[in-house]
């Protein structure tokens, strides 16, 4: 029906392009013929033209002819017996290649169960797998391997070297520097630049003027649990310099903390790195508290509430401070001061003071 | 003690290279997997391309690749194009023959000729032993991939090779130039006159050394040697310059090594049709072992091809193949010459075509897995005709356990076979009732277009339907019908679709009837 309309169509265009006004006449009759037979047909069959609604009745397609799609065969790991040997299939360190891996692993994270059906997703194509390191290339049959490999290029360990004491005395600085190996756009990388050294505090030789300075002047490239001192470099372009560089900051600061400078003798008592007692109010007041103590001691006349360590002597700061009771206080305070109060310093404080005034406290 | 990359080489050594996997360097998905041979082959090639794509947008727009990771740049990648001196002297000269770049090299050299200048002995003779090494022409570099998969160039074994050296060009120029006319340059001339098969200067070239009796080394006697065929009637002529030239070797005192014997052997190789060529390779050969030289891979290469020509169908015994195989048993190889590498495929050639003895190639094959001889099969189109020669050997002669070993060893990934090797493989699976193995086969098969050669598919049918077999067995052979089946159905209306008709349905049925799956088989009817 439809290309009928068009060759009409097509015809009517070309009379009307060719020939003259007279055809139109002709045209207007050919259309209304078509109209008449189209009345005299619907007169005869009685019936409306059928109105098609879109989408009510199925429509057939005609196939269009499938694309010959690549067959591809299944994954590897299908067909690896289980005793292969598993340093043939990954010999060294590659990305996670879903299709080489015989065992299931899912990595990944759903919110809710719209995602993936609720459920972590396979090893399949899995991208997070794939950007994290895998470690199947160092397996205890991979290091086996290796180990056998380069074990002839071993030397003995050497002798007196056997504990770690003797080690660090023998070797007390360590150095530490790094190599990177690797395809890129630039075979070298930034990190091998660093160096650094590293050593114990209690092998240098310093007096202790020497060693404030020195842990003053390092800071915290000092660790006061370890003990150890840590000099970092990677200011420079080259990792030996940057070891040299290490290694003349080691001599600098050495050299440097043994030096008196005039302006150290400004040091005052806020400036101190620990409390000592003698310089400090403490001293001062506990001597005046117990001159005081012993002068109404021997006031009252009071036999036992007397604190009978005090001599009848002249109460002297000097003499006062060399008896025992007083030097377990200053002890304790000081503990209190540089260690921090915890359980054992308070109780030792406890102690020395009851001890130092004769208290007896029921516990 | 040990050199910088010692222990680096012990733990590359740990990495096998034979595996039964994809190529490594490939990405590892089986929709990105190569299996047949030309399928391979147009991978690695589309990798060659894309590097030397790459390198050729690097040298059409430089300006666009400006960023520099490395701070200072090595030296091996700073741009080849700009010399250090581009005046013409003698230090410009030496730079470009360092770098290899022949045509400036030559013009260089005219320059500074005509400038009047002088240079030295030295730089000359550089000059002439670039010249003579690329045949004043600028080298073409193969990469690795490009001589994997490209066919080796076998231009020295034709009878007749051409000769490639033009009269009167650059490095007859130099050379006649040289102020002083030494052995060391009359020795260059002579090698680059014998790699371009120009006989005729060879001679004259030798000829004059002779005269002024200057020494000649011994890599200068072997070229010699590689000409000796060239423009000669008969072996005697042949056998007459051979002799010439090895008497003349052992009257100057220069040792022969195993390349001279190697040489001489060519020539005989060139021209195994001809008569006498046997008897004297034999005489070179014990020649060889009388001055103590140990014969390797090269020598017996050139031996058993003039003994076992591929297209000489006349009968041959296997007992020199034998015995060589016993010289070689146990022995690991290194590619020291350049036809080390044909050892294995040629051997195996041999073996197919004059003897089909399976032993033989087994025992060839154990040879070739011995240490580090794999590498020895270097080329692609020698791992696929060495295999491929080694499965037609043995499936007909050997039971089909060994066989199918031989087969998971290597299939699909080292090497597919071809559809008539599948045939024989089926032949075998059925005279040894090895029935088992037709999954393996099905799964391998599927990655390629042979189900649609109506011949294979009906011989596969075939084997599917020939009798009855334990339920195990039987249902995978099922399986495999009805996903046959399903193949067909889907593409049925298809250009491509399997070729199944009456014989092929009438097997189908038969393996489930096999199965006593009567729903089915009615079904297929």
């Amino acid at each position: 029906m439809a290309s009928s309309l068009s060759v009409k169509k097509t015809r009517l265009i070309l009379g009307v392009m060719n020939r003259s006004l007279h055809l139109s006449s002709s045209l207007k009759s050919q259309e209304s013929e078509k109209l008449e037979n189209k009345k005299e047909s619907s007169l005869d069959s009685e019936e409306f033209r059928v109105y098609e609604i879109k989408g009510l009745k199925k429509v057939s397609f005609v196939r269009r002819p499938e694309r010959w799609s690549k067959r591809f065969p299944p994954p590897r790991y299908r067909t690896m017996p289980t005793d292969q040997d598993w340093t043939d299939v990954w010999p060294t360190a590659s990305t996670f290649k879903w299709s080489a891996v015989p065992f299931p692993v899912r990595q990944g994270y759903v919110e809710n169960s719209s995602e993936n059906e609720g459920v972590i997703p396979s090893k399949y194509a899995n991208l997070e797998l794939m950007k994290g390191p895998n470690f199947l290339h160092l397996t205890p049959a991979h290091v086996k391997k290796h180990c056998k490999a380069i074990k002839h290029f071993c030397t003995q360990w050497p002798e007196g070297l056997d504990t770690d004491e003797q080690c660090q005395k023998h070797f007390p600085l360590e150095s530490v520097t790094s190599d990177y190996v690797f395809a890129g756009p630039s075979l070298t990388d930034d990190r091998a630049r660093v160096a650094s050294i590293k050593f114990k505090l209690t092998d240098l030789e310093l007096d202790n003027h020497a060693r404030d300075k020195f842990i003053r002047l390092v800071g915290d490239r000092y660790d006061p649990d370890t003990g150890d001192v840590v000099f970092e470099s990677n200011r420079c372009p080259l990792k030996s310099q940057n070891l040299e560089y290490v290694k003349f900051i080691l001599t600098a600061v050495y050299f440097e903390s043994w030096k008196r400078e005039s302006w150290e003798q400004q040091k005052e008592l806020s400036d101190m790195e620990q409390y000592v007692w003698d310089q400090n109010k403490s001293s001062k007041t506990c001597v005046s508290l117990l001159s005081d103590i012993k002068a109404r001691d021997m006031a009252s006349g009071d036999e036992q509430g007397k604190l009978s360590y005090l001599s009848e002597k002249e109460v002297d700061a000097s003499v006062v401070s060399d008896l025992p009771e007083v030097q377990q206080y200053k002890e304790a305070v000081e503990n209190l001061f540089n260690d921090g109060e915890s359980i054992e310093t308070l109780n030792t404080y406890r102690m020395a003071v009851e001890k130092l005034l004769n208290l007896k406290l029921d516990v | 003690n040990r050199s910088p990359t010692a222990i680096l080489e012990a733990l590359a050594s740990t990495v096998r290279n034979d595996v039964n996997q994809p190529i490594y360097s490939t990405i590892d998905d089986p929709f990105l997997y190569s299996t047949t041979d030309r399928v391979k082959k147009a991978h690695l090639a589309a990798y060659e391309s894309g590097r030397k794509t790459a390198e050729h947008m690097l040298a059409l727009y430089p300006d666009y690749f400006t960023q520099i990771w490395d701070d200072p740049l090595p030296d091996a990648w700073k741009k080849d194009s700009e010399y250090i001196y581009a005046e013409p002297c003698e230090d410009a000269l030496n730079e470009r023959i360092t770098k290899r770049k022949v045509v400036e090299a030559i013009d260089m050299y005219r320059t500074i000729i005509s400038n009047g200048e002088p240079l030295s002995q030295e730089s000359q003779e550089k000059l002439l032993e670039l010249l003579v090494v690329f045949n004043c022409k600028d080298p073409v570099e193969e990469t690795d991939i490009g001589s994997y998969i490209n066919a080796p160039d076998y231009r020295a074994f034709s009878p007749f090779p051409p000769c490639t050296w033009q009269k009167a060009n650059a490095a007859e120029e130099v050379f006649d130039a040289l102020p002083e006319k030494t052995a060391s340059a009359y020795c260059q001339m002579i090698r680059g006159m014998s790699a371009n098969y120009h006989k005729e200067g060879v001679l004259s070239m030798y000829n004059a050394m002779k005269a002024n009796k200057m020494p000649v080394d011994v890599e200068t006697y072997n070229a010699i040697l590689k000409v000796a065929s060239l423009d000669t009637e008969t072996i005697d002529d042949v056998k007459l310059f051979v002799e010439t030239i090895l008497k003349d070797m052992a009257a100057n005192n220069v040792k022969p090594n195993e390349k001279t014997f190697i040489s001489a052997m060519v020539n005989l190789r060139r021209l195994s049709r001809w008569s006498g060529a046997k008897k004297f390779v034999l005489a070179l050969f014990s020649e060889m072992k009388a001055c103590g030289i140990e014969p390797g891979l090269s020598t017996y290469v050139q031996i058993l091809h003039i003994f076992y020509y591929f297209k000489d169908r006349s009968s041959k015994t296997p007992e020199l193949l034998e015995q060589v195989l016993d010289d070689l048993k146990g022995k690991e190889f290194e590619c020291k010459t350049e036809n080390d590498v044909q050892f294995f495929r040629s051997v195996m050639g041999m073996i197919a075509a004059h003897f089909p003895d399976s032993k033989l190639a087994l025992r060839l094959h154990e040879l070739l897995q011995y240490g580090k001889n794999r590498d020895l099969l270097s080329n692609r189109q020698a791992q696929y005709g060495y295999y491929s020669d080694l499965f037609t050997v043995i499936i007909p002669l050997e039971h089909i356990d060994v066989v199918m070993d031989l087969y998971k060893e290597v299939v699909p990934y080292i090497f597919f076979p071809n559809s008539e090797t599948f045939k024989l493989i089926l032949e075998s699976i059925e005279m040894h009732e090895g029935h088992q193995y037709v999954s393996q086969l099905y799964t391998d098969l599927q990655w390629t277009s042979m189900f649609k050669d109506f011949d294979f598919l009906s011989r596969f049918t075939q084997t599917l339907a020939e009798r009855k077999h334990e339920a195990k067995t039987q249902n995978e052979l099922c399986m495999i019908a009805s996903s046959l089946m399903d193949q067909w159905t889907r593409k049925q209306h298809l250009h491509d679709a399997l070729p199944v008709n009456g014989v092929v349905i009438g097997n189908l049925i038969k393996t489930h009837l096999n199965n006593d799956d009567l729903k089915t088989a009615w079904s297929l009817f």
